[in-house]
């Protein structure tokens, strides 16, 4: 049997593999590096002199927001962190706390506690980030059309569903990211066999 | 033929269909007994704090509002800036105050609940595993407990807002840090964390380092392969 089929990860898995004492090690280590990377990111987050890097990068995705809408035919301007439609006059602000930096520190301090190679890292950190962006772009955006629609479903979508799919989200990518070290890793075990 | 699905994708889908199901489902079912539990057990800790078996106490107010009366030990109680608070004029003799009288909304003990579907969406979309109910169980009892802190570290927030008690820079950023996470980033993360925490299967699906293998069809192997393909099937 050529040595390739034996090597090859595919996505499937059993429905419950067990926990290896080896993966409870890797934990604890995981944990600790996870949590020393957290408490780092929110304080940098939280920091006075981070504050105009992140209000100008609030600002970035409000004006990328509002050209999107343009270039798909809606009606918005940017004024700031505020997306306004100038027709109705419907305006919401993207606070510090909804642009998207809770998920990307929490999805880069798992990067960074995670063993893998900083090449490997680092690409994850650049993908990540975009993905995680991405998707914020398209909850802000769904927020606007669904603030001019109805307030109270607004604030259920704002408040408690977009924030919990975002964690789902980020969730996903660190997986899909940590598969994607694993079969490489394996990969290139196998290559030295 | 189609490849199946990776299984971060199903995870994706299956936690997504299960999260809007379930905040349906809190939101419209369980969220009241839910509010109702949270309000008696912060009501029995406001009764169980130094002095507070008279005065400490919650009730609803108007537009559902919560109204806390939050016990004052005598140390807080004669800061200055308590008592200037509660109307002491200069050189008067001090004011004596028994309790702190808030009002909360009641989105902010709402909101310190939504733990509860995220962690449950989390651990039913993850794979199949024994002991599920065990597991759903833990989760569910400490999420009611850090709800339960969370909403008391918010209650004592908003009062250092109101008395100003902390004077020194440095432990106003710190305490200001805190309830920003404990507003902001708790109620979402900690779900996720424990999901992952406590549910096995997953847990060893992300972490564990030997990526799975093949399961190479029976006609395509060999004698040779078979035990070794065995071997790490069982990894």
């Amino acid at each position: 049997m050529p040595k390739d089929k034996l090597s090859t990860p595919v996505p499937e898995s059993p429905p419950s593999p067990p926990a290896q004492p080896g993966v409870e090690m890797r934990m604890g280590r995981f944990l600790l590096l996870f949590c020393v990377s957290l408490a780092v990111l929110f304080g940098l987050l939280l920091a006075p002199f981070t504050e105009p890097a992140i209000r100008s990068f609030t600002t970035g995705l409000v004006t990328v927001s509002a050209q999107l809408i343009r270039v798909f035919g809606g009606h918005a301007a940017a004024r700031g962190d505020i997306l306004e439609n100038p027709t109705s006059h419907f305006a919401i602000q993207m606070a510090y706390g909804c642009n998207g930096a809770h998920v990307t520190i929490l999805l880069w301090a798992a990067l960074l506690a995670f063993p893998a190679s900083w090449m490997q890292k680092l690409k994850g950190l650049a993908v990540g980030t975009v993905a995680i962006h991405a998707v914020n772009l398209v909850r802000f955006i769904s927020l606007f059309y669904l603030g001019q629609y109805r307030q109270s479903w607004f604030d259920f979508a704002h408040l408690y569903l977009w924030e919990s799919l975002m964690m789902l989200d980020t969730l996903v990518i660190f997986w899909t990211w940590a598969y994607m070290v694993r079969k490489s890793g394996s990969m290139a075990n196998a290559s030295t066999r | 033929m189609r490849a199946p699905a990776s299984p971060q994708f199903r995870f994706l889908l299956r936690g997504s269909s299960l999260l809007l199901a379930l905040l349906a489902l809190w939101w419209w079912v369980l969220l009241t007994p839910m509010l109702g539990g949270m309000r008696v057990a912060t009501d029995l800790i406001l009764r169980t704090l130094p002095g507070g078996s008279s005065v400490g106490s919650v009730t609803l107010g108007s537009g559902k509002d919560w109204v806390l009366r939050v016990p004052m030990p005598a140390a807080l109680a004669n800061q200055d800036s308590v008592q200037r608070a509660f109307g002491r004029a200069p050189g008067a003799p001090a004011v004596k105050v028994r309790s702190f009288k808030l009002a909360i909304a009641e989105g902010i003990p709402t909101f310190f609940l939504l733990s509860f579907p995220l962690f449950w969406a989390l651990v039913l979309a993850a794979p199949r595993m024994r002991r599920l109910g065990r597991v759903v169980a833990i989760g569910t009892g400490l999420l009611a407990l850090l709800a339960e802190l969370s909403l008391l570290l918010y209650t004592a927030f908003s009062i250092e807002i109101n008395l100003h008690l902390v004077t020194s820079s440095a432990a106003a950023a710190i305490w200001r840090g805190a309830e920003y996470l404990n507003v902001n980033v708790v109620p979402y993360l900690v779900p996720l964390l424990l999901a992952v925490w406590l549910h096995e299967g997953l847990r060893a699906q992300i972490f564990s380092r030997e990526a799975p293998l093949v399961p190479v069809a029976a006609t395509e192997a060999t004698e040779a392969d078979k035990p070794r393909r065995g071997r790490y099937r069982g990894r």
